[in-house]
């Protein structure tokens, strides 16, 4: 996926079995979300 | 057994069982005291004790004319007739409604149609029924009422909460019960918006959309997410905070101020949100080619 977007990744590992479970999710980014965020993450 | 007065010859003579005595009607003799009742069966010492023994059927048990459901029925109102549990639930569930909608018009003048009440309180509904047996009833008018709480804002605190016991019928325990089932049942709809509402004011115009569509779908879409904290309106202001934080775009302190302040969070909740800060992994692909930001 190239198109601008948010991935978050969540970890966890298991207390008993000590496996490490994981997800994606995948947000799309609007164009003013664009601007604004690279905005906010300069500062 | 006396046939006749040895004083006035008299034969009127009555016995009377409450005292065990013969008496002789004409001069007011005791003729015997201390008569050993030998009738048998079903004795009764006074009048009301008679009046209940000529009168009772035994309602419940062996003899008993109806069944323990069909005695339910009786005392709801209900004619004696066999019911489904679905239809008895419905039952249930008009009545209580009409019955909270009453109480929230003359109480607390709040006008609400029938109209606006979702059919999954007749789940709820059927579920007080099947768990809570004869308690059922009240459950589910809890439910209702706390269903209200939610959708309509009602403060259940000081004078209300004396309209409900005193209106109502229910205590608080009843209350608490009633919260629960309908959180099992309608948790998301009623709980996660009025928190993330609350929340959200707190972050960046542009971006409530966008947190509000991440928060929702983390929340019903990630098993690890919804590890995390028992409450789900908890879990939702957590996730805000979160996204707060690293994306920069708006004021995690106001929101967990607000979250903490309105008992929406609690005493695990900053030990919980480090957990998710420390699970949760964000990149940022702003442009196709630059390398994703991480935050």
């Amino acid at each position: 996926m190239l198109n601008p977007h948010i991935r978050i990744r969540i970890r966890k590992k298991l207390k008993v079995s000590g496996n490490i479970i994981e997800e994606e999710h995948i947000f799309k980014l609007d164009e003013e979300h664009v601007e604004e965020l690279a905005k906010k993450l300069r500062k | 057994m006396i046939d006749k007065c040895p004083y006035c010859g008299s034969t009127e003579i009555i016995y009377d069982s409450e005292r065990g005595e013969y008496i002789c009607t004409n001069c007011g003799t005791v003729l015997q005291e201390h008569v050993v009742d030998l009738t048998g069966g079903r004795k009764a010492y006074d009048e009301e004790e008679r009046r209940r023994r000529l009168t009772a059927t035994p309602t419940i048990g062996l003899g008993s004319k109806y069944s323990l459901r069909e005695m339910r029925l009786l005392s709801y109102g209900l004619s004696r007739r066999k019911m489904t549990i679905r239809e008895l639930a419905y039952k249930h569930y008009e009545k209580a409604v009409r019955e909270v909608l009453y109480f929230l018009k003359s109480c607390m003048n709040i006008d609400v149609d029938m109209s606006e009440i979702p059919k999954t309180l007749l789940t709820i509904c059927e579920e007080a029924e099947a768990e809570y047996g004869d308690r059922g009833y009240r459950i589910c008018k809890a439910s209702i009422l706390m269903y209200f709480r939610y959708v309509k804002n009602i403060q259940l605190t000081g004078t209300n909460m004396k309209y409900v016991e005193k209106n109502l019928r229910l205590d608080p325990q009843d209350l608490v019960e009633g919260k629960k089932l309908l959180l099992k049942y309608m948790g998301n709809d009623i709980m996660i918006e009025p928190a993330l509402e609350k929340a959200i004011k707190y972050i960046d115009e542009r971006f409530r959309p966008l947190v509000r569509k991440i928060v929702k779908r983390l929340i019903s879409d990630s098993n690890i997410v919804r590890t995390m904290h028992r409450s789900i309106p908890c879990l939702a202001i957590m996730l805000v905070i979160m996204l707060a934080e690293r994306l920069n775009i708006g004021d995690p302190y106001a929101i967990r101020e607000i979250a903490l302040r309105e008992g929406i969070c609690s005493r695990g909740f900053i030990r919980n949100l480090k957990k998710l800060n420390e699970c949760v992994e964000i990149e940022i692909y702003l442009t196709d080619s630059s390398p994703p930001i991480r935050v």
